[in-house]
């Protein structure tokens, strides 16, 4: 009860995050790529990766990775957005960024949770 | 006379667009949240929502004021997503080396209703500021994740599923991608009918005072 409080205030806190980092990305980038879901995407992939990794080696405990990675990485990464602003793209006529959309969000998303997977395994 | 011919014809426009999905949704659904009522992000407002240029009794720019609130809202919508997402996973715990159908199903849900939210808001209902921050960036955005899906999928791979890891990657990217375009296509049929039941009230009326200078 206690952890999924713990959990959704977590949840919260990356929502926030990811409001934040959303406009400050969006507000340096003209172009019609979703560069603010895409780094919010590819960096909670790396926390969450790195996380997964500290439980499995170094024994960071099972509270701590459903706090920081369910809560706060779930909360801050979003599924949604990135299938909106791809489906928005493609019937705008962008299919190139569209499809750059989708084949870099899920190398570099694969790529970045791998990375961080690693790191916390050394 | 003139004037009904003109809201007519602007109904029927309306229509036509939201049919042909022409009318003009964002490609970032968080685009232009601090200025839903039309003004600059950081604009200041008035207690009765005029801009200005001053503070207003507490001190503080009222624009920041809603700042805050955006964010509040924000914390208010993760917190209830997250919570959801979490019970959900409680209760339909993915089996190891197995597809991970709950993740799969909460991101697909959530896809849906963020496509149907920003249609709902943006050309349904009257002017909001919070809504969008509180459901849509909060609930939608906490409740889908992407991380947990590329993790889940490098341990697919890592552990040598690989039709799991192919069924999770590529299936949960075209039943996203589904239900978004269903989300959206459901919420301007919604909206194109609306609009041709009142591009009708609009003929009706012009009908009658035509009749009316007949007569």
């Amino acid at each position: 009860m206690m952890l999924a409080l713990l959990v959704s205030f977590g949840a919260a806190f990356g929502a926030v995050a990811r409001y934040l980092v959303d406009q400050a990305v969006t507000r340096r980038s003209a172009r019609t790529f979703p560069a603010g879901t895409w780094v919010i995407n590819i960096t909670g992939s790396l926390v969450l990766g790195l996380l997964a990794g500290l439980a499995t080696r170094h024994g960071l405990s099972a509270n701590a990775v459903a706090i920081a990675g369910t809560g706060v990485c779930g909360g801050y990464t979003t599924f949604s957005t990135f299938s909106y602003e791809t489906v928005r793209l493609m019937e705008e006529g962008s299919g190139l960024v569209a499809l750059a959309n989708l084949a870099g969000s899920l190398v570099a998303g694969l790529a970045a949770a791998a990375l961080g997977l690693g790191i916390g395994l050394l | 006379m003139a004037r009904n011919s003109h809201h007519g014809a602007k109904a029927d426009a309306d229509t036509e667009a939201a049919i042909d999905g022409s009318h003009h949704l964002p490609i970032d659904p968080d685009l232009g949240i601090e200025s839903a009522d039309g003004t600059p992000d950081g604009a200041t407002l008035d207690a009765a929502g005029h801009p200005t240029g001053h503070v207003n009794a507490t001190g503080r720019a009222p624009g920041r004021d809603r700042h805050l609130r955006i964010l509040t809202a924000i914390a208010i919508g993760g917190f209830i997503g997250g919570l959801v997402r979490y019970g959900i996973g409680r209760a339909a715990p993915t089996p190891h080396g197995a597809f991970p159908a709950t993740t799969f199903g909460i991101n697909v849900a959530g896809s849906f209703i963020l496509a149907l939210l920003v249609v709902f808001v943006l050309e349904i209902l009257p002017p909001t500021v919070y809504l969008r921050p509180l459901v849509g960036v909060g609930f939608c955005g906490a409740l889908t994740t992407f991380s947990t899906w590329m993790l889940d999928t490098d341990r697919l791979v890592a552990a040598g599923h690989d039709a799991a890891a192919a069924g999770d990657l590529f299936g949960s990217l075209g039943a996203g991608l589904a239900a978004t375009s269903l989300g959206l296509t459901i919420g301007r049929a919604i909206v194109a009918h609306r609009s041709r039941v009142r591009g009708e009230g609009h003929n009706r009326d012009r009908d009658r005072e035509m009749a009316t200078d007949a007569a």
